[in-house]
């Protein structure tokens, strides 16, 4: 198998574990960048009410109120508003702080998908060069010389088969790739 | 003495606090690949293998933690402010607790029926 070939195997394959984290289906089949946003546009809009009820709240305390009772009242949603708004901007900020946490484990998720998407294509090259019989007649012909050495020892066979290969593997996989 | 109109008026901007939360609450909520109960949380950080990674499981737990966390406290504070409203309005209008809900369903009811 080329890396040509290996690579149209990869995108002709299922979606891949990242293309699902990042979709993120929940129960009803919406998707979470989707949900974020909904989300996101639901809590500002509970802060821009917190907001001006605040400001509704004390433009009443200096013109609207008649008497103390009044200004009690609108003193009281005064309060009621800002804890709205402070609530609205917590909940604003673990939201994006999730966001961003989801976003940094699928960063995380993808770059390993990556390293195996490349070790399948690398060896999916190895695998084409050892099927070649011209490299495999010149590995043969190395080894035999080398065996004949007083202290060659099977690792050191070993170790010479799998450099060979090696580097076979990674001229002919840069050569594909220009 | 505070008049019955403002007690009522008082709860009904608290009922609508309470609402407001609810709606806040239900939209704030842990999604995407992280862990999203405590348990979950918990069983990430049992299995794994060394500090560093636990160190990272914290720190994708983080949401779940301070998103449980503001929750529970929002709504023991707008139950809290509810019941709080109601008791000073009906201890302002001598009625008591249950006397001053039942006086608050009343005025509500005479301040929307179309009489």
């Amino acid at each position: 198998m080329t890396t040509l070939e290996a690579r149209q195997t990869m995108s002709d394959a299922q979606p891949t574990d990242i293309l699902k984290s990042a979709m993120y289906l929940d129960k009803r089949g919406r998707s979470y960048p989707g949900l974020l946003k909904r989300r996101v546009r639901a809590i500002g809009s509970v802060w821009i009410v917190g907001l001006l009820g605040i400001i509704a709240s004390i433009a009443l305390i200096a013109h609207g109120a008649v008497n103390e009772q009044e200004k009690l009242l609108f003193g009281f949603l005064v309060l009621l508003s800002a804890a709205v708004w402070v609530a609205a901007t917590l909940g604003m900020f673990i939201a994006l702080w999730n966001a961003y946490v989801s976003q940094y484990a699928l960063a995380l998720y993808s770059t390993s998908e990556i390293v195996e998407y490349q070790e399948a294509s690398f060896s999916g090259v190895a695998l084409n060069v050892v099927s070649q019989t011209d490299f495999r007649r010149d590995l043969i012909a190395g080894l035999v010389a080398k065996a004949n050495y007083p202290k060659s020892t099977a690792e050191h066979l070993a170790a010479e088969t799998i450099s060979r290969i090696a580097e076979k593997a990674r001229a002919t996989a840069a050569h594909e790739n220009g | 003495m505070v008049s019955e109109d403002i007690c009522v008026y008082a709860v009904l901007a608290c009922f609508i606090f309470v609402l407001l939360i609810v709606y806040l609450l239900k939209n704030v909520s842990v999604g995407g690949p992280v862990p999203k109960t405590f348990n979950e949380a918990y069983r990430a950080f049992r299995n794994a293998k060394n500090w560093p990674e636990r160190l990272f499981v914290i720190f994708l737990c983080t949401p779940v933690f301070f998103a449980d966390s503001y929750k529970l406290v929002m709504t023991i504070i707008s139950i809290l402010a509810f019941v709080c409203v109601v008791a000073v309005c009906g201890s302002a209008a001598n009625l008591g607790f249950v006397g001053s809900v039942v006086e608050i369903l009343r005025q509500v009811y005479r301040i929307f029926s179309p009489s």
